[in-house]
């Protein structure tokens, strides 16, 4: 089932990025990366994504930013947060109200962010 | 002798005006040469002076040697209410002392030793008016002799004094009420010092100030001074108030008990009432609170701009650990057989990156801006729950516990969690200082100023004076392999919850840790 899965990454941190593409890619996603908030606006006009991961913490759009405008353009892609801050409870919060699916800090082992990931899914597929 | 040059009165050296004619008198060698025929000048004279001394608002009296009443003028009868009459016909000192005969003796013998000595003499006293109420003269008394200097009578002259006495004691209230003042100030020791700088006075605010117990009159008031060598503040004053009339500076003074304060102290010169120094007022006041506060303030802000810093490093540092530890974990996943070398080296990496980890997460902690999620509690609850945590570290075996919470302590607003950390904090510490073993003791209590005061008390090795200061600074460790960010997170915690924390240690004897939070007003 995972092999059928096109996930979108979102992270200034280009080093970040590639690390999420090989691990989520290992695990057998399609990964797509972008750098910005407005990259990821522009790739999901045009493309479709199964989910999508987005740090919450970006120069120019911020991740509550393009959260929102994200939610606007394709209402049903659940939106998973990137944290690297595990006492940034502020942020949190106003992802979740604009609509996030849920977060995962970055500090977490790796195992742990797919993990988390792959529950977080599953808990919004069984819902539909 | 002078004479008029227009109407040829002759006039004593007194006159300098002809009293008819309003000239200029001549003087004593131009009379001979221009005039013959000199006239008396008494019979135009004397209804002028009569007139002069008649109209005038002072006594004239004049007496003969019986010291019974010849002339006397107009003032007479409205200071004291007779009439003229009434004094001539009477015995007039039987009149003006007439409730006092001692004081009316005194006034005799006053006029008779002037009669004796052919002396002026003062005398100032009160009479009794006609109407009953007193009224206090003020007495010129001088004897008149004629040229060969036989005694004639006595002039009395007498002005009223009533209303300038009033206004003397109005002063002298005054003053005495400026005095009561003075000397219950409490917040400030006002001194004052004679021209050698020798304590002349000082009020209850100089005596708790000071703790002084003896009399501290006439003591010099350098034996307040602790003087550096490079400046004698005594000799600074006298420099100062000689060219300024004033003195002030932040000086450091001794108490009786032989301790130090830092001080506010202003100097003024006292004047008289001849404008001339008389003397100097010392006022003092004790800023050693200011200057704690002040020192307070500068180390938040230090710990503030610290906690910024330290937020800004470990954001930036987190980025980049996430992706080394994250590539560790990947290599981990890999199918392919490392070498055991490898294996131990990347072992190695992810150990030390995994200490960075902690270290940043200790930073974010400190520096979280996160405000604490406040309830009401009893700080005892908290407390309650620290031995059993600490147990559970070795160094704690050696350690005997005490615990004196008292029962009535009041509750607080905070966050559980956060206050647990500081305490759990604290008392690890304590546990460090006394590898050797020792007691801790916490205990908890009410404060007259609205705190609740939990102190954390060890036995153990004590912090040196130099590092006393730097304790609450992230990143200062004693300790080998500390982090040195226990006690700011703690300072950060209790400066959430509008608290202080503080310290007190004694290098071999041991520390105490007293944190003060505000206890909870009920709405």
């Amino acid at each position: 089932m995972n092999g059928k899965l096109k996930i979108l990454v979102v992270d200034d941190e280009p080093d970040a990025l590639e690390l999420f593409k090989d691990l989520f890619t290992k695990k057998g996603y399609t990964v797509e990366c972008v750098p910005s908030g407005t990259d990821a606006i522009s790739f999901i006009e045009g493309n479709e994504a199964d989910a999508i991961l987005l740090d919450i913490r970006m120069p120019v759009m911020d991740g509550i930013e393009t959260l929102s405008k994200l939610k606007e353009l394709k209402p049903d892609i659940p939106v998973v947060m990137l944290t690297a801050y595990g006492y940034d409870d502020n942020l949190i919060n106003k992802a979740l109200e604009s609509g996030a699916a849920g977060y995962i800090s970055k500090n977490l082992p790796l195992a742990q962010i797919v993990h988390t990931f792959q529950t977080l899914l599953s808990a919004i597929h069984r819902k539909k | 002798m002078k004479r008029c040059t227009k109407c040829s009165i002759d006039y004593s050296e007194l006159w300098n005006i002809c009293l008819l004619c309003k000239l200029p008198l001549a003087k004593d060698n131009l009379i001979t040469k221009v005039f013959s025929k000199p006239r008396s000048g008494a019979n135009y004279i004397f209804p002028i002076l009569e007139k002069t001394i008649d109209q005038s608002d002072v006594i004239f009296l004049y007496l003969d040697k019986d010291l019974k009443p010849m002339m006397c003028n107009r003032a007479i009868e409205s200071i004291t209410g007779y009439r003229r009459e009434e004094i001539f016909k009477n015995n007039w000192l039987n009149l003006f002392f007439r409730s006092n005969p001692s004081r009316r003796e005194i006034f005799k013998a006053v006029l008779n030793s002037c009669l004796n000595s052919i002396k002026s003499r003062a005398y100032e006293g009160s009479i009794i008016k006609k109407d009953g109420t007193e009224c206090i003269l003020s007495w010129r008394n001088t004897t008149v002799t004629d040229a060969s200097g036989n005694i004639w009578g006595i002039l009395c002259i007498a002005e009223d004094m009533t209303e300038y006495k009033d206004s003397v004691d109005n002063v002298t209230t005054c003053s005495e009420r400026l005095r009561d003042i003075f000397a219950n100030v409490k917040e400030y020791a006002v001194l004052t010092a004679n021209l050698d700088h020798k304590i002349t006075y000082y009020g209850i605010g100089a005596k708790e100030l000071f703790k002084w117990q003896e009399d501290m009159t006439l003591k010099d008031i350098s034996m307040l001074f602790v003087d550096s060598p490079e400046e004698n503040l005594k000799e600074a004053i006298k420099k100062s108030v000689r060219s300024n009339n004033r003195f002030e500076q932040e000086a450091i003074l001794k108490r009786a008990n032989g301790g130090v304060f830092p001080a506010i102290l202003t100097v003024n010169v006292l004047f008289d009432n001849d404008n001339r120094r008389s003397g100097y007022v010392y006022i003092i006041r004790d800023n050693s609170e200011e200057k704690r506060m002040a020192k307070q303030m500068v180390q938040n802000e230090k710990l503030a701009a610290m906690g910024q810093l330290s937020a800004g490093v470990a954001h930036e540092i987190n980025n980049p650990l996430l992706v080394i530890l994250g590539r560790l974990d990947m290599l981990a996943m890999e199918d392919e057989k490392l070498s055991p070398e490898t294996e131990r080296t990347l072992e190695t990496i992810k150990n030390q990156a995994q200490r960075m980890r902690v270290i940043i997460d200790r930073l974010l902690l400190y520096s979280r801006k996160k405000a604490p999620q406040m309830e009401v509690l009893n700080i005892n609850e908290v407390l309650k729950t620290i031995a059993p945590l600490v147990a559970y570290h070795p160094e704690f075996k050696k350690i005997t516990w005490k615990e004196d919470l008292q029962e009535d302590t009041a509750e607080i607003k905070g966050e559980f969690n956060q206050l647990q950390e500081v305490f759990l904090n604290l008392a690890l510490n304590a546990c460090h200082a006394m590898p050797e073993g020792g007691a801790l003791s916490i205990s908890s209590s009410n404060t007259k100023d609205g705190y609740v005061e939990i102190s954390v008390t060890d036995t153990g090795m004590g912090i040196s004076k130099e590092n006393i200061n730097k304790l609450f600074v992230p990143f200062f460790t004693t300790k080998d392999n500390g982090t040195g960010l226990g006690l700011a997170i703690c300072h950060t915690i209790i400066q959430s919850h509008h608290g202080t924390i503080g310290v007190e240690s004694n290098l071999g004897k041991g520390t105490v840790f007293r944190v003060k939070l505000p206890i909870n007003k009920k709405e």
